[in-house]
Formats: structure tokens, sequence, C-alpha cells
């Protein structure tokens, strides 16, 4: 559900799940990350004592939150922790905060380096070709976008539409017929 | 792990680029790597068999080697993906083993019997000619030319096998259309509604 971007189906899903002792130690953190795919962030913030009570780590997910809601220095500490003590996500979380910061060219650099890893590769890739499209580099961003649009197991309207704009900057005569695939596949 | 992440290159510049590219790390070029080493070890061990000149034995020897260990590995891989699938997946061990997805491992160990024999032609038979079998179905040119290798190969037509190989190593390494790859994907609903059959089926 969480891959497919369904928040409130994975909401559901997770609500009928949550007698189970295993998705109660976890519950905070997938409930973190729906909560940032319904973008509920203040949601994810007051989470926070819940994670603590349960020992379950959802800093990676507070700092995006608050880069989303604009606190900039307490995400940017935040994430640098994260980093810091090498937490899974970190890495992407904070080119997120470094995004919403405006600092394109940072936020970059840490999604290239998040992307050395094998989970969530297709989230960084599309969050490179965001990047790229910001700084204004739509030739590179289409090939992130082609990249996320290849390893994504479906087809995602979003991806394709991002890819065809990016196309359509560049010139590229095949804009129009992706978007048109974008279309049917909605 | 360093507060900054990498030497301050600009986004632009060509590492930058490739590493983007390449899956953002040079491990990601070894699928590529051992999929085309795959075809050219058994391919210029056929070529140097063909050749029967010392200098050529020589080569074909050393590559026969290879080619071997690679057969092995192929075989006890696929080995052991059968009995974890077996082993872990409820719809997969409640039907009886398929045949074709499991002939790619019966040539691995016709290749490896004929190769521990000496016998490169019985191997070069088993690697390509048997191989096009499964591939008639999806992929009917790659079959025909390797159909068309082995019987270059059987008539000891060299230049032709020569050429045949040529084009077969193109082949395999033309990116595939991907406005095809798109429209193939299955739209957000429709994955959906695959991956919950498949968890009702108790395959997921």
């Amino acid at each position: 559900m969480c891959q497919t971007e369904l928040w409130e189906d994975a909401l559901i899903e997770l609500k009928r799940q949550s007698y189970s002792p295993l998705v109660k130690r976890v519950q905070a953190q997938w409930l973190a990350r729906i909560y940032l795919g319904m973008k509920r962030y203040e949601a994810v913030l007051e989470l926070e004592e819940q994670a603590r009570q349960e020992g379950c780590d959802i800093q990676v997910f507070l700092a995006i939150a608050h880069a989303r809601l604009g606190h900039h220095t307490t995400a940017l500490w935040i994430a640098k922790e994260t980093v810091r003590v090498r937490r899974h996500g970190a890495e992407v979380a904070l080119g997120h905060v470094y995004y919403e910061a405006g600092e394109y060219e940072e936020a970059l650099r840490w999604y290239e380096r998040a992307a050395q890893h094998l989970l969530d590769r297709a989230d960084v890739l599309r969050a490179m070709g965001k990047t790229l499209m910001r700084i204004g580099d739509y030739h590179e961003a289409a090939s992130m976008y082609a990249q996320a649009i290849l390893v994504t197991p479906f087809a995602r309207s979003e991806d394709l539409r991002q890819f065809a704009e990016c196309l359509r900057r560049i010139g590229d005569k095949h804009a129009a017929e992706i978007e048109q695939i974008a279309h049917e596949k909605e | 792990m360093s507060a900054k992440p990498d030497r301050p290159f600009d986004h632009n510049t060509l590492w930058r680029k490739f590493r983007r590219r390449y899956w953002m790390h040079p491990i990601w070029l070894l699928p590529w790597l051992l999929e085309d080493l795959a075809f050219l070890i058994p391919a210029l061990c056929m070529v140097a068999w063909m050749l029967r000149d010392a200098g050529w034995q020589r080569l074909g020897d050393f590559l026969r080697g290879l080619w071997l260990i690679g057969s092995v590995a192929g075989l006890l891989f696929g080995l052991l993906s059968l009995w974890m699938r077996r082993r872990y997946s409820r719809r997969f061990a409640s039907r009886p083993l398929p045949a074709m997805p499991v002939l790619p491992y019966v040539i691995y160990a016709l290749t490896a019997i004929s190769l521990m024999q000496g016998r490169i032609d019985l191997a070069v038979y088993a690697t390509f000619g048997l191989a096009a079998l499964p591939k008639l179905q999806k992929n009917r040119s790659t079959a025909l030319l390797d159909l068309a290798l082995t019987g270059a190969f059987a008539l000891n037509a060299i230049w032709a096998v020569v050429v045949l190989l040529a084009l077969r190593l193109f082949k395999q390494n033309q990116q595939p259309d991907f406005l095809e790859i798109i429209r193939q994907k299955p739209g957000r609903m429709e994955f959906v509604r695959e991956a919950r059959e498949q968890c009702a089926a108790g395959g997921g």
C-alpha cells in the first residue's frame, strides 16, 4: 500500500493489523511514513512521544516533517544526527531537508549518496529528478525520471507527467506520447 | 560518516552524471558485465575450438575452464533458488515443477558435463541450440540467431559463426524501446489488484 502510495488504504490496513505485537513494535514508524505521504506533518510530530514510549525510532520522519513545516534549523539538526548515527533513510531525509531549505545542490549530493543503497531507490531517483528540475537541468532530470519509471514496478502517472514535462522543456518529440500514456495509466 | 557527502563537484560534471546514470555505484555495472561475459566466454571458446590451431587451442582450454566454472555456478545457483522457492513459497510448492523455468539449469548441467569430457561441440549445442527453445515464444529474433549460430557451427562455417556471434552480441546489448516498457507496465490500481491476488493465492 505504501509502495503504491494508497495512504488511506495503508492506514486502514495498519490499524487492522495493529493487534500483532510485531506490528505494534514498529507502528509509530509506519504511521509516520503514512502521515508523511498524506502530508499530515503535524500528525507526524505528534507521534514523537508515542514512538519514544514504544522504543521506536522515527527521527528520519520527524526531520522531513519539520522541514516541510518550515522548521529548517530543527529539521537540519535532527537529520544530521540521524546521518551521524547511520539511521536507515537518513541521507535521503537530509536531502529533503536541504531541498525544503532551497539548497538544491546540497540536496542533490545527499540524494546521490542515498541512491547508492538498494532500498527505496525509486523514491530517491524521483527526488533527484525533482531537484534537478528546480536547478533547471531538465536533461538530467529526464534521465532521473526515466530511471525511476524503470525501477518502479507499475507505471506511476505522476512520474510519467514529470518526465513528459522535462522532455517538453528540452524539446523532445516524445513528450506528448508520454503524457498520453500517463493519462491512460491513471 | 562525514558531515559533507562528497567532494564539491558541480552537479553537471561528467563524474556526477556517470554516477547518476549507472545507479550511483559501479557495482550496478556488474550485471551487464556478467551478462556479456556469460556470452563472450562460450563464444570465444567456440571460435578457438573451430580454428584447431595450437595457440588458439591453449586459449580454448583456458576459456573452457572459465565456461565450466560459469556453468557449475549457474547450476548451483539454479538448484538453490528452486529449493528456496519450493521451501518458502506455498504457491510454488503446491504445483508440479514447470519445464520451461527449469530448462536453463538442465542446460547448465549438460554444458558442464560436456565440458568436463572435453566435448566443446556438445556444450555449444546445449548452450546455443537448446537454450534457443524457450526464447522462441518471447524473443524470437534472438532464438533464430542462436539456431542459425548452431547450424553454422555444425557446418564448420567459421566466418558465418563470427558474423552471427557479433550480431548476437549487438542484439544482446540493444536497449529495449522505453515507450514499450512503460506501456507494458500495469497501472497503479492494476498492480495493487495483482498483488492482492498473489497474496490471496499464498505467494505474496
